[in-house]
């Protein structure tokens, strides 16, 4: 590394030695754009010296600076999101300054005219592949804390899921599908050009088979950067646009751009403020004191036939429902007690200017979010400097910094042990109503929340104690900056180096006290635990951009990447504390510790890149893509790989026979196929591992190794070979732009942890073995229904659908495995997640009920098939007709992954008046409702919803009732079935935003001033049954669509301001 | 404008650079350099790695997929004498299908554990250090797998013979199931090969007073007795072993009578010392242990079931789940030491003034005084369970409130003390060893065999009276029958070592199991009726061996599931 570190200090250097000699007659132009119907200023748009690299952006006043232009006749053009392009040519003369104004129409919407794409940004016309991008004022208004909030619903392509509501919950986003049983499928995330990774290891499990404590709640890697920092956000969705990211292309790019000054923007500073409330948009409906005691009574009636072992009335002096009633009314609503309206808090403060020679951005921001449930939080600050300066005619210097603090207050609101911690979400529904004298009068007067020990023996601890009481605190810092120097060596070659670094550290110290089941046996228990993750990448590359005649044009960027990257983690788990007060912060009081867990991975990534993207006319184009990845993580026979596309675009309205069609404004042809991997795995997975380990000999710890994994040799990335075919149109001058995308994806050599016949003694070994294919399509449609002609209102529409189907071709040398189990203990412990040739990765895989049996006779009859029928119980199918219920009739019963998912946003414009609205759907999917398991084992064994007991089955007081028969004795569902499944399609309106722009003349001293109300998750359309059907517990791709009581979604009301001075 | 070659220059520089870099050697560099983990290649190289890979074979044993819970609990409810409440059985392991997660748990950690010694017997066949120390050590693996095998023999029926460390192969581990004889020669051949490399005590052979828990010659000679004494029985009903029932029988003897010669191996002068954790260690009794520590993931939560209630870690909670059956219990001579009340099996009320004292416990004779049930007439109950006449529904502590705003708390179930560690912190820190094999059991072997080889000789009296002496009892009725000296030895190797996870292995081996769960015979001899109702599900046929697991029947091709499920 330190010689290569010499090098790129070297290449520095000559080229600052060597900026003296470029000096070639230039000009300067200069002028403003405007709206051509307000007269408005517009920002943000790129005015570029077309066939040059001379770009500049818009200031506030829309004014825009373009120095060192070569003299001559040069087309000068200017874009921008929304607006339809425009371009005039003008005369340059050396040492002057000669002006060009710009009135530009208002257009579609999601049509950015500049795409970020891979090292580099293209005109929207010239692109092969497949990008889609985020409007910038909808990341403002749809992610409320995280940026990939803005994808959802906006993007065709994009199946964006938040998996724990919890504020800075993780959300995973799938561009077209899940190409790998493994790992979590997310797309590369490049910010400002640094590819983002996550710590490696961030929490530690405890055991395979056991509860583990730690490793439920998983924060959102990318939570830590502002919205409002964000300029811009493309994704790359096909191998034309993926494959210059090679062996990390294949789940999708996302290429996040910050924002920067302008050159010659005069100085100008930004504040925005918003306030807003969140609350949990849904509650269940429970059973009150009254009711929940009949239904205990009833589980044990059923049972004993013994009305004087009934728990409530029937044993001396125990209390009757009435009097429960009587006493207690309604009883305690964990619910209401653990949700609340919580309120969040969010400044923005900007300076943003530039002279002649450079441009600044500094920002600041600051985020405070109460959670909707008690004592859960988010709180972020993040300070970013972004910096750009022309030191001479040939150097031009750039920087961008980035640091940022989070402080999440975690609550657990779901977990994988099954009963007494599972979560405050569960308990609040399944804790008793009763307050605890209930039970024990003895406790009349003491402290309101002490459980009674018959409760804490059953439920654990109370929901309140888990908001209150346990602290889990998670602080990420993290900084990501670069330094970027560009030299325009000719008019048409220049280079850039880079050194990118990206840090991060995850902190995360809980503790449980003695009043919870986790601290309860043990006198406290904490668990501090760390993981740091150091990422440096250095880029160099050379670019080329002429025109030869009028004809042709090659652009194309070349050059040479190297990426380090280093992570480690750190667990400390200490119990036996003497008290409670001061919680993990001083781990010494703690009396027994579990030996300290630390682990430390490195891994490197070289590659070689090339684009060319060549144009003929502007009617045909071509783009030839290559990138040779050498990673560390594969194994020594194939560290390195070549991966390549080939896009081909036919812009067929520059065609003669179409020029002149006036409904036409645009059309155009792409054709993309190539290849891009995905290294899925962690460092080391091909060699194999002498492992310390200790055990016990006698009664002493003894240290002991074992050989730990079988070397695999051959190990490699997965390849993803994608065809593509897409169009974009745009009719009625460009009231209506269309663009549609088919696709395939086939996926081989997956990378399968592949479950080794346990006999050998082996429980996996990583293989590439497999094929998975993803086909669909994509359609994003904007229509400009009211095109606010004349300074008129004006009607936006934006649509967007996809559909993907996602199928497992070949799992190589295995039939069929399973992913792991939902959970341990409470009837949690099934493996419902098959992987299957010819079904989906996210295929359910169980029996099939049939009802339930009414009648003895129609058990007594099935007991042949079903030996343990029984009144009230589930029937479930013999689905291979053999004459008994085994693990054959088992089938697939549900696929969690949505047939299609699709968005609609509307914007109209009234005046001073904007209002955005919205609308996602998303169609044919199955959510796993693990709470379900629980409910319907209907033995009495804590509170259930409503619709649960109103429906049992009950040969004589409800003999029609679809759900079992309420029964003490039911301990455990023996079978997974179809009973635990629900549909999860659900259509949300998911943003409004209501908005009025301030007369200029109302503020003195204001350029603009923008005032809002907006609304997130307002109102939702689902059958689901639980708190919301966008929920996914588990982050691993082969087990979403899980509800194990996931922190429900909030309603979120905001207002805020916007200024600028 | 800028000529030619000054372009051409500039355009050079910065391409050369990159290449430079491109071709720097640190770059391009991209070998892995492990942090965590030893190179295989780097290892085994000196005794004391040796020592070490030899231990790594040991840890499988104290995991969650073995002793700490599955290996005792998927036998635990297969036996008569255990009152098991109406979920254990079903949620737990019996009668589990072969995708649910728990089935195959013992499958997988024995397997594991045959692969650590094919791997460090693999590598001991390529060193040449010290001879005495790699025979010994060769000795720990062929015990281990031997061992690992009989495990899975006992609970799968004929299993994958596997032998050599497994290599990577393009069917990712198919292998057919080896027959049931050649599984059984395997570990005859182990245990003997054991048996004559490992150190006769601890101190020989390397041994020190130190290596203290690992296996003895006499420890292969125990677990070899009863291997052949498993070959001798029902098991292996329908293989060529059946025909050899007779030289199995007499094998087995003579494996005892080694043990039984060796000189140190003996019995425990008080029985209930055995299970005292900071004891076990150093017993002479306990041929083979599995170690257990405070530390967490080393220790059984068998204790969170067996246990009193409240009697499982320093904070209490757990146990009050499996109890001693009522009838097994009448069936124990006066003043056997192993029910001693309070000592070896407990049974309580306590009566506090408060929810926070709990007050000091006095101990209950399986009924509840009439003084206590005259209060609970108006008392509330506040606990969960309920006290209730019938021995199968009756279950943890039963906590009453009583009118003078006392508490009363009943526990009338009869649980073993053999797993109590009340300094254990939480159920995976119980620090009580996992005792496979020890004195009285092999004493017992030898009695059972001696008896079908010879008859009640004297030499089968006197292993049979060691254990009864022990326990306080007299010698055994003199003069009884073949039939009659068998049944004794039955029913003393279900007194003593009941709640050890032995009946199941013992019922299996002598035919009676299926008739005996099925209440179609004498649950206790001497008694001329079945027994009252167990309370528990029927067992068939099929279920006298567990399920092949769905993860080694969906990776293994070759391999066949036990008929019946």
């Amino acid at each position: 590394m330190r010689r290569c570190s010499c090098a790129w200090l070297v290449l520095s250097g000559a080229l600052v030695g060597s900026a003296a000699n470029a000096q070639a007659p230039t000009g300067t132009i200069t002028g403003h754009v405007r709206d051509s119907l307000t007269r408005h200023p517009v920002v943000a748009v790129l005015v570029t010296v077309v066939h040059t690299p001379k770009t500049a952006t818009t200031g506030e006043d829309g004014g825009f600076v373009l120095t060192d232009v070569p003299v001559g006749t040069q087309r000068v053009s200017a874009r921008r999101i929304g607006f339809v392009p425009r371009e005039q040519d003008v005369v340059v003369v050396a040492g002057q300054s000669v002006t060009v104004d710009f009135a530009l129409p208002l257009a579609g919407v999601s049509l950015p005219d500049v795409v970020v794409v891979g090292y580099g940004s293209q005109q929207r016309v010239d692109l092969t592949g497949a990008v889609a991008s985020v409007a910038p004022d909808q990341v403002q208004k749809t992610a409320g804390v995280s940026l990939q909030q803005a994808l959802q619903g906006t993007v065709a392509g994009a199946t964006v899921t938040q998996g724990d509501a919890a504020p800075g919950g993780a959300i995973t986003v799938q561009v077209r599908g899940v190409t790998s049983t493994t790992g979590d499928n997310q797309p590369l995330y490049v910010i400002d050009g640094v590819p983002v990774g996550t710590s490696g290891v961030s929490k530690f499990a405890l055991g395979p088979s056991e509860p583990s404590f730690t490793t439920m709640t998983t924060t959102n890697p990318l939570s830590t950067l502002a919205p409002s920092d964000i300029e811009s956000i493309d994704i790359l969705k096909d191998a034309s646009a993926t494959a210059i990211y090679g062996s990390r292309g294949a789940n999708g790019v996302v290429m996040i751009t910050t924002k920067r000054g302008r050159r010659g923007q005069p100085g100008q500073v930004t504040f925005n403020y918003s306030a807003g409330m969140s609350d949990v948009v849904r509650e269940l409906d429970v059973l009150d004191a009254h009711d929940y005691a009949m239904y205990v009574n009833r589980a044990n009636w059923n049972v004993y036939h013994d009305s004087t072992a009934l728990p409530y009335g029937g044993r001396p002096t125990s209390l009757t429902p009435d009097a429960l009633r009587a006493r207690y009314g309604a009883g305690i609503n964990w619910q209401r007690d653990i949700f609340r309206t919580a309120a969040s808090r969010d400044f923005q403060l900007a300076f943003t200017g530039g002279d002649a020679d450079g441009g600044y951005a500094v920002t600041g921001n600051y985020l405070n979010q109460d959670g909707a449930i008690r004592g859960s939080g988010f709180a972020r600050g993040g300070i970013r400097a972004n910096l750009d300066r022309k030191l001479n005619s040939l150097l031009h210097l750039s920087t961008n910094l980035d640091v940022t603090r989070s402080n999440g207050q975690l609550v657990r609101s779901s977990g994988t042990e099954g009963t007494k911690a599972g979560g405050i979400v569960r308990s609040a529904i399944r804790y008793s109503p009763l307050p605890s004298e209930a039970l024990d009068t003895a406790m009349t007067g003491s402290d309101p929340r002490a459980e009674n020990p018959g409760y804490f023996a059953q439920f654990g601890a109370n929901p309140l104690r888990y908001t209150d009481e346990v602290q889990e605190r998670e602080t990420v810092t993290r900084g990501i900056g670069g330094l970027r120097m560009r030299a325009e060596i000719t008019p048409d070659w220049s280079f850039e180096t880079s050194l990118g670094g990206n840090y991060e550290r995850k902190g995360v110290d809980s503790y449980f006290p003695r009043t919870v089941y986790e601290g309860n046996g043990t006198n406290g228990l904490a668990i501090v635990s760390a993981s740091e993750y150091v990422d440096l990448v250095n880029e160099n590359l050379l670019r080329f951009g002429r025109g030869f005649g009028s004809d042709h044009r090659i652009d194309a960027v070349g050059g040479f990447t190297y990426e380090w990257s280093r992570s480690n983690w750190i667990n400390n788990q200490v119990t036996s504390f003497p008290d409670d007060a001061l919680g993990s912060a001083v781990l010494q009081n703690g009396t027994a510790s579990t030996v300290p867990q630390t682990g430390v991975d490195v891994w490197k990534l070289a590659s070689w890149l090339a684009r060319v993207n060549y144009s003929y006319r502007d009617r045909y184009v071509v783009t030839g893509t290559v990138r040779s990845d050498g990673s560390s993580k594969f194994a020594a026979n194939n560290k390195w790989a070549t991966f390549s596309s080939l896009g081909v675009a036919w812009r067929a309205k520059q065609e003669r026979f179409l020029r002149d069609i006036a409904g036409i404004s645009d059309l155009k042809l792409r054709v993309s196929y190539g290849q891009s991997g995905n290294q899925a795995i962690g460092p080391y997975q091909s060699l194999a591992t002498v492992q310390g380990t200790t055990t016990v000999i006698g009664d002493q710890l003894v240290s002991g190794v074992n050989f730990g994994r079988l070397a695999n040799p051959n190990l490699r990335w997965e390849t993803t070979t994608q065809s593509n075919v897409g169009l974009d149109l745009a009719a009625w001058d460009s009231r209506l732009t269309v663009t549609a995308d088919v696709y395939r994806k086939r996926t081989d050599g997956l990378l399968q942890s592949v479950t080794l016949a346990p006999s050998t003694g082996y429980p996996s070994a990583t293989f590439n073995s497999g094929e998975v294919t993803n086909t669909g399509f994509e359609l994003q449609a904007d229509l400009r229904v009211v095109t606010g002609n004349g300074g008129g209102p004006s009607w936006l529409m934006s649509a967007n659908l996809s559909h993907n189907v996602n199928r497992i071709v070949s799992l190589g040398a295995t039939d069929q495995q399973f992913a792991d189990r939902l959970g341990a203990g409470g009837g949690l412990e099934f493996q419902p997640f098959i992987e299957k040739p010819g079904l989906p990765i996210g295929a359910i895989w169980g029996f099939r009920t049939d009802g339930i049996f009414r009648t003895q006779g129609e058990v007594d009859a099935y007991t042949t098939v079903q030996p343990d029928a029984r009144l009230g119980d589930y029937r479930y199918k013999d689905v291979n007709g053999d004459g008994h219920i085994t693990d054959a009739d088992k089938t697939m019963i549900g696929d969690v992954n949505p047939r299609y998912t699709w968005g609609l946003t509307n914007r109209v414009t009234v005046g001073r008046f904007d209002l955005s609205a919205l609308v996602m759907g998303v169609f044919d999917c199955t959510i796993l409702n693990s709470e379900r398991l629980v409910y319907l084992l209907l033995n009495g064994g804590g509170n259930i919803p409503r619709e649960y007991y109103d429906n049992a089955f009950d040969p004589v007081t409800n003999p029609n009732g679809k759900y079992p028969m309420i029964d003490g004795t039911r301990q455990a569902w023996g079978r997974f079935s179809d009973a635990f499944l629900e549909d999860g399609s659900f259509i949300r309106l998911k943003n409004v935003q209501l908005g009025y722009e301030l007369p200029p003349s109302l503020v003195r001293g204001v350029r603009s001033a923008r005032i809002y109300l907006n609304a997130v998750n307002l109102w939702t359309l689902t059958r689901y049954s639980g708190y919301d059907p966008e929920v996914s517990a588990f982050s691993n791709s082969a087990m979403r669509g899980v509800d194990l009581g996931s922190y429900p979604q909030s309603r979120l009301f905001s207002a805020g301001m916007s200024l600028t001075f | 404008m800028i000529g030619m070659k000054q372009t051409l220059i500039r355009v050079l520089v910065p391409v050369c650079l990159l290449a430079g870099a491109g071709a720097c050697h640190d770059l391009v560099n991209l070998d892995e350099q492990p942090l965590t983990f030893i190179d295989p290649a780097n290892f085994f190289k000196t005794a004391p790695q040796a020592i070490e890979a030899v231990n790594g074979m040991y840890a499988p044993l104290m995991t969650w997929d073995d002793w700490i819970s599955p290996a005792w609990r998927d036998v635990a409810c297969e036996e008569p004498d255990v009152y098991c409440p109406g979920w254990a059985p079903t949620f737990g392991y019996r009668g589990a299908n072969p995708g649910a997660w728990f089935a195959g748990r013992t499958w997988t950690s024995n397997f594991l554990v045959v692969r650590l010694a094919n791997d460090v017997l693999g590598q001991l066949d390529r060193v040449t250090f010290d001879t005495t120390l790699t025979g010994r050590l060769r000795g720990e693996a062929h015990f281990l797998r031997g061992y690992a095998y009989f495990e899975l023999v006992r609970r799968y029926g004929a299993v994958p013979l596997r032998l050599k460390p497994y290599q990577p192969d393009g069917t990712y581990g198919d292998a057919p199931r080896a027959p049931l004889e050649a599984v059984y020669a395997s570990i005859v051949s182990d245990l003997k090969a054991a048996a004559l490399e490992l150190p006769a005590d601890f101190a020989s052979k390397t041994y020190t007073s130190a290596d203290r828990g690992r296996p003895t010659a006499p420890s292969a000679w125990g677990l070899l007795s009863k291997v052949y004494l498993t070959m001798a029985g029902a098991d292996v009903a329908g293989t060529p072993l059946a025909a050899l029932k007779a030289a199995y029988n007499d094998s087995a003897r003579m494996a005892a009578q080694q043990v039984m010669q060796s000189g140190w191996v003996a019995l425990e002068p008080t029985y209930m010392r055995l299970f005292d954790w900071q004891q076990q260690t150093n017993s002479n009794e306990i041929l083979f242990q599995i170690g257990a520590t405070h530390r967490e993931n080393t220790g059984s939560e068998v204790g969170t079931f067996y246990n009193p209630p409240d009697y499982s870690t320093v904070g209490g909670g757990g146990g009050g789940v499996m109890s001693m059956r009522k009838v097994f219990y009448e069936t124990f001579e006066p003043n056997d030491r192993r029910v001693a009340p309070g000592q070896a099996i407990f049974a309580a009320w306590r009566r506090s003034g408060s929810s926070s004292d709990p007050g000091t416990p006095t101990w209950l004779n399986r009924s509840v005084p009439d003084s206590v049930t005259a209060k609970l007439a108006t008392a509330t109950q506040v606990g969960w369970a309920w006290l209730g006449d019938d021995h199968c529904d009756t279950v943890g502590w039963s906590r009453y409130h009583l009118a003078d705003s006392s508490f009363l708390e009943l526990s009338p179930q009869l649980y073993t003390m053999k797993y109590i560690d009340r300094t254990a912190l939480t159920k995976s820190q119980n620090a009580n060893h996992a005792i496979v094999l020890r004195h009285a059991d092999v004493l017992l072997v030898f009695a059972e065999a001696e008896n079908e080889v010879h008859g009640p000789t004297a030499a089968a009296y006197d292993a049979i009276n060691q254990v009864r002496n022990r326990a306080g009892l007299p010698n055994l009725t003199a003069s009884l029958s073949q039939t009659q000296f068998r049944d004794a030895v039955w029913m003393e190797r279900r007194h003593e070592l009941y709640a050890e996870f032995q009946g199941w292995f013992d019922l299996k081996r002598q035919g009676r199991w299926l008739g005996i769960m099925n209440d179609q015979l004498p649950a206790y001899p001497g008694s001329p009726t079945p027994s009252a109702s167990i309370c528990q599900q029927g067992r068939q046929a099929y279920q006298l061996l567990l399920p092949i697991p769905a993860s080694e029947l969906g990776a293994n091709r070759l391999i066949t599931q036990n008929p019946g499920y």
